[in-house]
C-alpha cells in the first residue's frame, strides 16, 4: 500500500513536469501575435515593439523557457497582458467558482447516473431499461451550449423560475467571508442560509446543463459494469447459497462494480475541470474557464499557460485520489497476494 | 420416491433450436451420491445450473420437471426453480472466481449461516471459522479474514465447500470439485463429502469427468454425451455390464489409455437423432430418431435403439 501510494506520487510529479514543457511549445506555436493583439488596432510599429520587449517576447526561445519553467516551480505564472495581473493569482481567485460548479454538477450527474444505471441493469431489457437508454442517448448528444440556452429560454426568461445567466450572486450582493470559496458551504457555514438558498439558485441552471450531460456516461458505464458484475461466476454463487436479491444487487453487484464506476466519475470530474468554458461563457459564470476564454480571444499566452497548467496539476491531483480509492474499494490491489496456513 | 427426481430437461440457446440437454433424466437417492459423468462440453454443468435455476443469460429451460421428495419445483412458466438453498445448494467448478472478491471468505460463509440457520452475526462468524476448521483449514482465523486472491485454490475449494455445508442442503451439487487439486488434497474433499451425506443423509450430484472417481465415491452413476443421457445406473452395472455403445467405448478407451482419441474435446455432436450418432460403429436407420432411456435391467437404464429393439424382439 505504501509502496504503491508511493509509486503513483512519483509519477505525479514527472506528469505535471511534462504538462509545463508541452504546454510552453503548444502555447508558442498558437496562431496570432500576442504583442499586436496587446497593442490593439491603432498601434504602430514602436508601441508593438515595446510591448514585445516588455513582456520577453523576443527572447530566443530557451530563454524564454527557461524562465517561465522556473517561474512555474517558484509560484511565478507570470503576468497577463489582457489585464496586468499575476496570472496564478487571478487564477486561484477565480478557481473556487470553477470548482463549486464542477462540485455540484458532477454530483448532480452521480445522483441521476448511478441509480437510473443500477435499475437499468437490473430490470435489463425492460421498458425501465429502454427508457434510461433513451436518456443516456440524448444527454451524449445534446449540445452544451444548446441545452443551456434552451434553459435560460425557459426557466429564466420564460418563467422566471431562476435568475439570469449572470455571476454566482443577485448584484450587489456581499458574497459570504471566503473559508472554501464555495458560496453555498461558506453561507451555510456563517449561519446565512438565505445566502444559500441565492447561490444555489444560481447555480441551478448551469449545473442542471452539465449535471444532465454528464450524467449519460456515468449511468453507461454504471450498467455496463452492473451487468457484468450481475452475471459473474461469484453472483451465481451468492444465488445458490440464497443471498436475497436486494443484497445481491448491491453488496455482490454494485459493490463489485465501484471500480470502473469511480473511473467514469473521475473523467467527468477531469472533463469538467477544463471543460465548462462554454457553460461558463454561457452562464457568465466568473470561473477560471471564463478567463480562459477571454485569454484566448486575446493571445494571452501567460494567462492561457497558466489555466493549462492549473487543470493539468488538477488532473493528475484526481487522478491520485482515484488511485487512492481504488487501493481503498478494492482488496485486490490494497493487499498483497497469500495468506498461507 | 427419490430425493431427487429430473425427468425430461431440455436446455436451449435462446433463438435457436439446437438443444444442449435433451430429455435428461436421473435420480439422487437420499444418503446416496449419484455421479455424473462425462466429457468436456457434455452438459454436466449445464444440467446442473439448470436444476439449480443459475442458467446463463441466454439459455433457457425449455422442459423437464425437477422433483424433491415428489415436489415438481419448476414453476408453470417454466422460467424459475422454486427453491431454496436449504432445499439445494451447489459447489461450483472454478471455486476462485466462484468467490466475491470484495468479500472476506469468513464473511462469505458466515452470510450464508445466517441466511439458512438462522443464525445472528456474531455466531455466525464465530461458526464461520470453526468450519473452516472442519473442512481441514489450517490457521482458519486468519484464514477467515483473508479475502480469496489471498488464498490458494485448493483453499478457496474448501471455502466453497465450508459455504456449501453452511446451507445445510438436502441435496448437494459438487460441479468437479477436485479439478486441478493435488491427490492428498483430493481425498481430503472426498473424505469431507463422504462424511457430509453420512452425517446429513443428504443425496450428492458429484460431477466429475473422471471415471476413476466415480468409482470411488459414487453409489449410481448417469454416462452423459452431448446433452442425452447415454446410461444410468448402479456404478457395477454401468461399469461392468455397459449397455450403451458410448460407455463401452469410453471404457475401452479407459483401459487403452494410450490412445489419443480420447481426449478428443470434440463437441460437434449430432444434431439431429442419437447424439453419438456420427461417432457409433453400430448406427442404422432407426438412430435418426431420438432414442429415450429404457431400461435394461432393475434401475439400469440406456437410451440406444440396439437395446429397444433387443427388447422389443425378446418380449415379442
Ligand atoms: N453461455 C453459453 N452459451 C451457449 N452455449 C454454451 C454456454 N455455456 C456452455 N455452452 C455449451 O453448452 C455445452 C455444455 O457445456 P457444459 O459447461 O455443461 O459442459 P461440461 O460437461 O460441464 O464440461 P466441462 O467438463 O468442461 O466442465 C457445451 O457444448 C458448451 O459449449
Ligand atoms: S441409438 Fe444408434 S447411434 Fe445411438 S448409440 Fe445406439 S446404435 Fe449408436
Ligand atoms: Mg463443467
Amino acid at each position: 500500500m505504501g509502496r504503491y501510494l508511493g509509486k503513483r506520487l512519483l509519477i505525479s510529479v514527472a506528469t505535471i513536469v511534462g504538462i509545463v514543457v508541452i504546454v510552453f511549445f503548444i502555447v508558442r506555436v498558437l496562431p496570432g501575435d500576442a504583442a499586436i493583439a496587446r497593442a490593439g488596432p491603432y498601434a504602430n510599429e514602436e508601441k508593438v515593439a515595446e510591448i514585445r520587449d516588455k513582456y520577453g517576447f523576443d527572447d530566443p526561445m530557451p530563454v524564454q523557457f527557461v524562465d517561465y519553467f522556473t517561474g512555474v516551480f517558484t509560484g511565478d505564472f507570470g503576468v497577463s497582458i489582457r489585464t496586468d495581473g499575476d496570472v496564478l493569482e487571478e487564477l486561484l481567485i477565480r478557481l473556487p467558482a470553477s470548482l463549486e460548479l464542477a462540485f455540484y454538477s458532477v454530483l448532480m450527474a452521480t445522483l441521476v447516473g448511478i441509480p437510473l444505471g443500477i435499475l437499468a441493469a437490473a430490470r435489463r431489457g425492460t421498458w425501465i431499461d429502454g427508457g434510461a437508454r433513451v436518456f443516456a442517448v440524448f444527454g451524449s448528444s445534446m449540445a452544451l451550449f444548446w441545452l443551456g440556452l434552451l434553459l435560460i429560454y425557459f426557466f429564466f426568461f420564460r418563467l422566471r423560475w431562476f435568475p439570469g445567466p449572470i455571476d454566482r450572486l443577485p448584484i450587489g450582493t456581499e458574497p459570504p467571508p471566503m473559508i472554501t470559496g464555495f458560496y453555498t458551504f461558506d453561507a451555510a457555514l456563517r449561519g446565512d442560509f438565505g445566502l444559500v438558498f441565492e447561490a444555489f439558485r444560481y447555480l441551478a441552471l448551469p449545473v442542471i446543463t452539465l449535471g444532465f450531460v454528464l450524467a449519460a456516461p456515468i449511468l453507461k458505464m454504471v450498467r455496463a459494469s452492473m451487468i457484468e458484475a450481475l452475471d459473474s461466476e461469484h453472483v451465481r454463487t451468492a444465488r445458490a447459497i440464497g443471498v436475497p436479491p436486494r443484497s445481491i444487487l448491491f453488496r455482490d453487484g454494485f459493490r463489485n462494480a465501484l471500480l470502473p464506476v469511480i473511473t467514469a466519475i473521475g473523467i467527468v470530474f477531469g472533463y469538467m475541470l477544463g471543460g465548462n468554458i462554454i457553460v461558463e461563457f454561457l452562464f457568465a459564470w466568473p470561473g477560471v474557464g471564463r478567463y480562459a476564454y477571454s485569454a484566448i480571444q486575446v493571445n494571452d499566452l501567460e494567462a492561457l499557460q497558466g489555466f493549462v497548467i492549473m487543470v493539468g496539476i488538477l488532473y493528475v491531483i484526481l487522478n491520485v485520489v482515484i488511485d487512492v480509492s481504488y487501493a481503498w474499494i478494492d482488496p485486490r490491489i490494497r493487499l498483497g497476494k497469500k495468506v498461507s496456513s | 420416491m427419490s430425493l431427487l427426481e429430473v425427468s425430461g430437461l431440455t436446455v436451449g440457446v435462446e433463438h435457436s433450436p439446437h438443444a444442449l440437454l435433451r430429455d435428461v433424466d436421473f435420480t439422487v437417492e437420499a444418503g446416496q451420491i449419484m455421479g455424473l459423468v462425462g466429457e468436456s462440453g457434455s452438459g454436466k454443468t449445464m444440467s446442473a445450473l439448470a436444476i439449480m435455476d443459475l442458467l446463463p443469460a441466454g439459455i433457457e429451460r425449455r422442459a423437464g420437471t425437477v422433483r424433491l421428495d415428489g415436489r415438481d419445483l419448476v414453476a408453470q412458466d417454466r422460467e424459475t426453480v422454486d427453491r431454496n438453498a436449504n432445499d439445494m445448494t451447489m459447489i461450483f467448478q472454478h471455486p476462485r472466481s466462484a468467490l466475491n472478491p470484495t468479500m472476506r471468505v469468513g464473511r462469505q460463509i458466515g452470510r450464508a449461516l445466517e441466511i439458512n440457520q438462522d443464525m445472528g452475526r456474531a455466531a455466525a462468524r464465530s461458526r464461520a471459522t470453526e468450519m473452516l476448521n472442519h473442512v481441514g483449514i489450517p490457521g482458519a482465523d486468519r484464514v477467515a479474514r483473508a479475502y480469496p486472491h489471498q488464498l490458494s485454490g485448493g483453499m478457496c475449494q474448501r471455502v466453497m465447500i465450508a459455504m456449501a455445508l453452511a446451507c445445510r442442503p438436502r441435496v448437494l451439487i459438487a460441479d468437479e470439485p477436485t479439478t486441478a487439486l493435488d491427490v492428498t488434497i483430493q481425498a481430503q474433499i472426498f473424505d469431507l463429502i463422504n462424511d457430509l451425506v453420512e452425517e446429513t443423509g443428504c443425496g450428492v450430484l458429484f460431477i466429475t469427468h473422471d471415471l476413476g472417481a466415480i468409482a470411488e465415491m459414487c453409489d449410481r452413476v448417469t454416462v452423459l454425451y452431448g446433452g442425452q443421457v447415454m446410461e444410468t445406473g448402479d456404478v457395477r452395472q454401468v461399469f461392468t455390464d455397459s449397455r450403451h455403445p458410448y460407455t463401452q467405448f469410453l471404457f475401452d478407451a479407459v483401459v487403452r489409455e494410450a490412445d489419443p482419441s480420447v481426449e478428443e474435446k470434440d463437441v460437434n455432436f449430432a444434431l439431429q437423432g442419437c447424439r453419438f450418432g456420427h461417432r457409433c460403429p453400430y448406427a442404422f436407420d432407426a438412430c435418426a430418431e431420438f432414442p429415450l432411456l429404457r431400461e435394461v435391467d432393475t434401475g439400469h437404464l440406456t437410451s440406444c435403439f440396439l437395446h429397444q429393439k433387443e427388447n422389443a424382439l425378446g418380449s415379442a
